[in-house]
């Protein structure tokens, strides 16, 4: 469990605060998605989640233990993060040793470390690449191998920092599929930073941040009735949101505020068109 | 200037084990003037090819014309004029930032190519308005700044040399959707107002088919097709096949026609039409 209570922060003083008076709580394998355009704060609140950063006010707990300096690296093996350009973030010549390094750094086993990068690597569909270069693979093979490091740690919490936004199409749909398996088969708590919200309609909750508040809090469906209001906050209706929209002026209305087009065209059907 | 590829051929470290060919026979033409995007799946060939367009790279065979410039065999001045004419703008700002402050790097590029600096640094104010950043950064390392303004600072430093081709690789990936939507009406207005050639490379079609009047589909390292983008939407098991995106709202025309029947008579596919063909069909009108 993540629970933010009455957390601001500022990079330097005298700056305006980047977060302010935040109050949030993650429950256990939740998959949270947090919006919001640049600037609004949402990086901010991912690297507080596992103490890159301190708040200046207030309180992170994880598993209702406070981040403060004694409690950070033990927190921290509980919370992985990905982030957004997969060239940053490796550190091995290979994908073996890049999966192996926070393994060695936790001093794991010889044994017990290659079971887990081999059971990573196969979670993440890349276990045929263990002996590549990093630098040769694609963008969504990058982005696995760094999951797949992350969870060979054995986290509870994974956070994605923008994690899809460098990706062509194809990179995204892995990273997303990805990301869907692992909720699923390992209980695990996602936080997804973004500001798609095509992609963030996969989530169970959405948290949208402003100028450092949050905006709202709530599900998918609940973010996506918001329509043109969205573009207050930088954010951008789908298409599915705009079309609704100009169906309800002319007054067909569904039973739910769809969040993907074969939801509205399919209650449509059934509404208008089933004989 | 026009750019016309003819039969080109593009090979990395030729004549060793490690040779791999990235262009094969290109042939294609972007007048002068026009906005085209370049659409492909990775390792279709986008890089190299844009790459070709300010002469970074030159054909390992056939012949490539840049306004008056012929590749390969330019000499030295000629390829500088072409660098001068054809800015380029990388997908990672951070790649093609270097200097000090923004000021500094504003002014790189004019220094460079022999521009009057007392001249440039009384259009650098307006040359900042013009990409939505403020006075105050021109002080300020570029290094600090966020993604989004770092991507400014380099087509406003673009800019300032006067090119006529922008090559545009990527530019609103990393953006939010707000500054996605004005970096690329900000492309639109100079592609209007001044006249410049805009050359795309991106993965997102959606952009591709809003914005370019041609689009130019790679597929390892061929051309597989050039069409505008009321053709594209016709093609889409096609881009399915070589690994493209379908533009979501092509999906969804798609999905209506499977589902509900619906005739489709509309020429553009966007959430207007979307929305008059659903209401027109919900009311009966597409069936009686």
């Amino acid at each position: 469990m993540i629970q933010f209570d009455q957390v601001s922060f500022q990079y330097k003083p005298n700056t305006p605060y980047v977060l302010n008076d935040i109050n949030l709580t993650v429950s256990e394998g939740e998959w949270v998605s947090i919006l919001g355009q640049n600037g609004s704060g949402k990086s901010t609140a991912a690297k507080l989640i596992n103490g890159l950063l301190r708040p200046i006010e207030g309180r992170v707990l994880i598993d209702d233990t406070e981040i403060t300096d004694e409690t950070v690296y033990q927190v921290r093996r509980h919370v992985g993060m990905v982030f957004q350009n997969p060239e940053n973030q490796f550190v091995g010549t290979t994908v073996l040793d890049d999966v192996a390094f926070g393994l060695e750094n936790i001093g794991v086993p010889r044994e017990e470390m290659i079971d887990r990068i081999d059971e990573s690597l196969k979670q993440v569909g890349m276990l045929d690449y263990k002996n590549h270069e990093p630098t040769r693979l694609s963008g969504g093979q990058k982005q696995r191998v760094a999951i797949a490091s992350v969870l060979a740690m054995k986290p509870k919490i994974i956070v994605f920092d923008e994690a899809t936004s460098m990706l062509d199409p194809v990179g995204k749909k892995e990273i997303i599929e990805t990301m869907q398996y692992l909720h699923k088969h390992y209980k695990l708590t996602v936080i997804m930073i973004t500001h798609d919200l095509n992609e963030a309609a996969y989530s169970d909750h959405v948290i949208t941040l402003h100028k450092g508040r949050v905006w709202l809090q709530g599900t998918p469906r609940n973010l996506f009735q918001y329509g043109e209001k969205l573009k207050e906050v930088g954010l951008e209706p789908t298409l599915v949101t705009k079309v609704y929209q100009s169906l309800k002026r002319e007054s067909f209305h569904i039973k739910e505020e769809p969040i993907h087009f074969k939801e509205l065209v399919d209650e449509l059907w059934t509404l208008y068109l089933k004989t | 200037m026009d750019i016309i590829f003819e039969n080109v051929n593009y090979t990395y470290q030729p004549n060793t084990p490690f040779s791999h060919q990235a262009l094969k026979d290109i042939s294609l033409e972007i007048k002068s003037g026009s906005f085209v995007a370049v659409v492909g799946h990775t390792g279709s060939g986008k890089s190299t090819l844009l790459q070709h367009l300010n002469a970074l790279l030159q054909p390992t065979s056939g012949r490539l014309v840049l306004g008056n410039v012929e590749l390969p065999g330019a000499h030295h001045e000629q390829i500088k004029s072409i660098r001068q004419r054809v800015g380029l703008l990388f997908q990672y700002p951070e790649h093609q930032l270097f200097e000090e402050t923004v000021k500094k790097e504003l002014l790189f590029g004019p220094k460079n190519f022999g521009f009057d600096l007392k001249q440039v640094e009384t259009e650098l104010n307006d040359s900042l308005q013009e990409v939505g950043l403020e006075e105050s950064v021109l002080d300020r390392s570029p290094f600090e700044l966020s993604g989004g303004q770092m991507k400014r600072v380099a087509l406003a430093s673009m800019l300032l040399a006067k090119p006529q081709v922008l090559v545009l690789d990527e530019p609103t990936a990393g953006l939010d959707p707000l500054g996605q939507k004005k970096m690329m009406q900000l492309f639109k207005s100079l592609h209007e107002n001044k006249q410049h050639t805009v050359v795309l490379v991106t993965h997102n079609m959606d952009d591709a088919m809003r914005y370019a009047e041609k689009v130019i589909v790679l597929n390892q390292g061929t051309v597989e097709c050039v069409k505008s983008p009321s053709e594209l939407i016709h093609e889409r098991d096609r881009l399915k096949a070589i690994g493209l995106d379908v533009p979501e709202p092509v999906e969804f025309v798609e999905y209506m026609k499977a589902r509900l029947g619906v005739l489709w008579e509309e020429e553009d596919i966007n959430e207007q039409t979307i929305s008059r063909t659903l209401v027109k069909h919900l009311k009966g009108g597409a069936t009686s």
